[in-house]
């Protein structure tokens, strides 16, 4: 469900973005944004493969 | 750079970001692959990149519409990124089919990549920022259009994948949809 919220919240800031003002629109945007690196932080716990 | 011509070119780029996602939906329900969280994630980033061209197709161009692709791509970078690193081991059969001997998180690094670049290019033409938007004709209101509608059905068919919770690692089925037994 995280993604489904993702993508309406940019499909909101895209709404905003033609029908109203860009202010609205960067804000949906940068909710957006945080909102994703959050979803990305939850499922990216496994531990890389790899050694530097 | 006119800014007709700016205007134009960021009409093309949310076709190819509708593109892209219509790619991934043939993938999807022509050949039956689940996308996993991080490629859901990924196509996330796609939408969001839209974002600035549409600004920039309503409002005129503005280095801040190319700032907002930018800070997208980077974001979506950095998840496809995470996912080619975590098969990148020799013997590790990657997910989901590959393209022309990629695979998808791959490709979707080097559109997330190209689009930085094309974003960068286009902030620094100075010429574009001199005249008054035109009003928006049919093509950038398809565009328009077309990307706002991508964006939704991918919240309906996320919806229908994860169900009302957190989506499952490796996906297996529709959770809204499944039936078992």
């Amino acid at each position: 469900m995280e993604s489904s919220i993702a993508f309406l919240v940019f499909a909101a800031s895209l709404w905003a973005a033609w029908c109203r003002g860009p202010q609205l629109a960067m804000l949906l945007f940068t909710l957006g944004i945080v909102l994703t690196v959050a979803v990305y932080l939850h499922h990216a716990s496994e531990a890389l493969p790899l050694s530097f | 750079m006119t800014t007709r011509m700016a205007i134009k070119l960021n009409a093309l780029a949310l076709y190819a970001i509708a593109a892209v996602l219509l790619a991934a939906f043939y993938y999807q329900f022509a050949l039956g692959e689940l996308p996993c969280p991080l490629c859901l994630l990924q196509r996330v980033a796609f939408t969001a990149l839209a974002v600035g061209p549409v600004l920039t197709l309503r409002h005129g161009p503005r280095p801040g519409h190319y700032g907002l692709a930018i800070i997208a791509a980077l974001v979506g970078a950095g998840i496809a990124s995470r996912q080619i690193l975590l098969h990148i081991t020799p013997g590790d059969p990657g997910f989901g089919s590959a393209l022309l001997g990629y695979h998808f998180y791959t490709w979707a690094f080097l559109c997330f990549v190209a689009a930085i670049a094309a974003s960068a290019v286009m902030l620094s033409l100075q010429s574009q920022y001199e005249d008054n938007a035109p009003s928006p004709g049919a093509f950038e209101i398809a565009a328009v259009g077309l990307v706002i509608a991508v964006t939704l059905i991918n919240a309906a068919v996320a919806l229908a994948e994860c169900g009302f919770s957190w989506c499952p690692d490796t996906p297996m089925h529709y959770e809204l949809l499944y039936r078992p037994g």
